[in-house]
């Protein structure tokens, strides 16, 4: 199935703009093990000459992420810039820091969606983020949201602790006014490695895709599927279908060909999740043009091809479709990013009828 | 949830070239634009919330 990746034009659509590290929690499953603020982080006019190299790259949508975005203090001046150029700007953040007046200076700067992190009930939120005060801060930041007029999203790490939560979960952000909610499966990449008991185990995913397709014929909370929830299973096309302008089944990860993630200090990777070992390039040594074009970059989608799958991934039928999912999942869990234990289809098929 | 059998690969295959020339040819007249439009990697964007 090279026929996808060689027919979409490479564009960095999409891109996931980290401009802190500084984070006021310290949560268990943080991908970035965030908490300092790096010594090294851009300056506001590096991020304005970023956001222009990206808007001269097609980019139409920038989320500023972190860290806790809001720790830093010229965020939306960043995102004003963004929003100037044409841009969508969207937000995510914890929701310790939202009050009126932050939510003020959302508006402001044009960013059009705010995600908030809502990992669980409130036991398991507080516990998951270290703090007994966050799921009430997250809750409070949704209405001052709501009251403002400002799409919401909230976004999900469904843990061990927080699956059974799920549907009295999607109960709350129906009464709170959420638009979407985004479920991902918690990955053990950054402060996760040291928490791997809290990642769900492979036969649990079935639970996780069920749930989210038991919400489709509601059509006020809009339930997704994160990539690194899947795959193959034979309700796949329910899980994905979202509408006629898209190919309704998972047809693998497109960091690098369609999205891109900066870090704060400049580093360039195809997603945020990745780890140090997928940098491509630092924009204060070599412009995003540059690097986004290099012949050898994020060649682990852009020069895929099924030999480059490994383990069970390899004598999977689906396999040159997903290209093994997730790849930051399959990375932190086998050390290739070609080999994905976190799969429907491996768990319920090939794992039982399949030799290694 | 009630178990139907598994998916064809070779039939999810050839339904996903299908849709595949029928969205080239939508978006030959505007090169710019990407053959999908990529799924939501984090927050949802607005365009996701307009298409409930």
């Amino acid at each position: 199935m090279r026929e996808i990746l060689d027919q979409i034009p490479y564009r960095p659509y999409f891109c996931n703009l980290q401009i802190t590290t500084a984070c006021n929690l310290r949560c268990l499953h943080c991908g970035y093990s965030a908490g300092k603020r790096r010594l090294n982080e851009l300056t506001l006019e590096e991020f304005f000459d970023i956001i222009e190299q990206l808007k001269e790259l097609d980019c139409e949508r920038i989320e500023i992420t972190g860290g806790e975005p809001l720790l830093r203090k010229d965020w939306y001046k960043i995102a004003k810039h963004a929003s100037s150029l044409g841009i969508e700007v969207n937000l995510l953040s914890n929701g310790y820091l939202i009050d009126n007046e932050v939510a003020q200076k959302i508006r402001e700067s044009g960013i059009t969606v705010v995600g908030i992190s809502l990992d669980g009930l409130e036991e398991t939120h507080n516990k998951i983020r270290q703090n007994p005060f966050v799921f009430q801060k997250a809750v409070r930041a949704l209405n001052i949201l709501a009251k403002n007029k400002i799409d919401t999203c909230v976004i999900t790490t469904v843990t061990k602790l927080s699956i059974n939560e799920l549907p009295e979960m999607y109960k709350l952000l129906k009464y709170l006014g959420v638009k979407m909610w985004v479920l991902h499966l918690a990955t053990p990449v950054g402060r996760m490695q040291e928490n791997s008991q809290y990642i769900p185990h492979p036969s649990q995913i079935r639970e996780i895709a069920e749930f989210i397709i038991s919400t489709r014929s509601d059509r006020n909370l809009k339930v997704i599927a994160g990539d690194s929830i899947g795959y193959y299973a034979e309700f796949e096309k329910e899980l994905r279908d979202f509408g006629q302008d898209d190919i309704p089944y998972f047809t693998g990860c497109y960091a690098g060909c369609l999205a891109i993630g900066i870090e704060s200090n400049g580093n360039v990777k195809g997603c945020l999740a990745l780890p140090d070992e997928f940098i491509e390039g630092n924009l204060r040594e070599r412009s995003l043009k540059d690097i986004w074009f290099d012949k050898n970059a994020f060649s682990y989608n852009r020069k895929f091809s099924k030999d480059c799958l490994k383990g069970m991934c390899k004598k999977c039928p689906f396999g040159e479709i997903c290209r093994a999912g997730c790849k930051a999942l399959a990375y932190g869990a086998t050390g290739n990013p070609f080999d994905n234990p976190y799969c429907i289809y491996r768990w319920e098929v090939l794992e039982k009828h399949v030799p290694r | 949830m009630k178990r139907q059998k598994m998916l064809n690969p070779e039939k999810v295959k050839q339904e996903i070239l299908e849709k595949l020339a029928i969205l080239k040819r939508k978006y030959i007249k505007v090169p710019k634009e990407p053959l999908f439009k990529i799924r939501p990697w984090c927050v949802g964007g607005k365009g996701e919330i307009i298409k409930r």
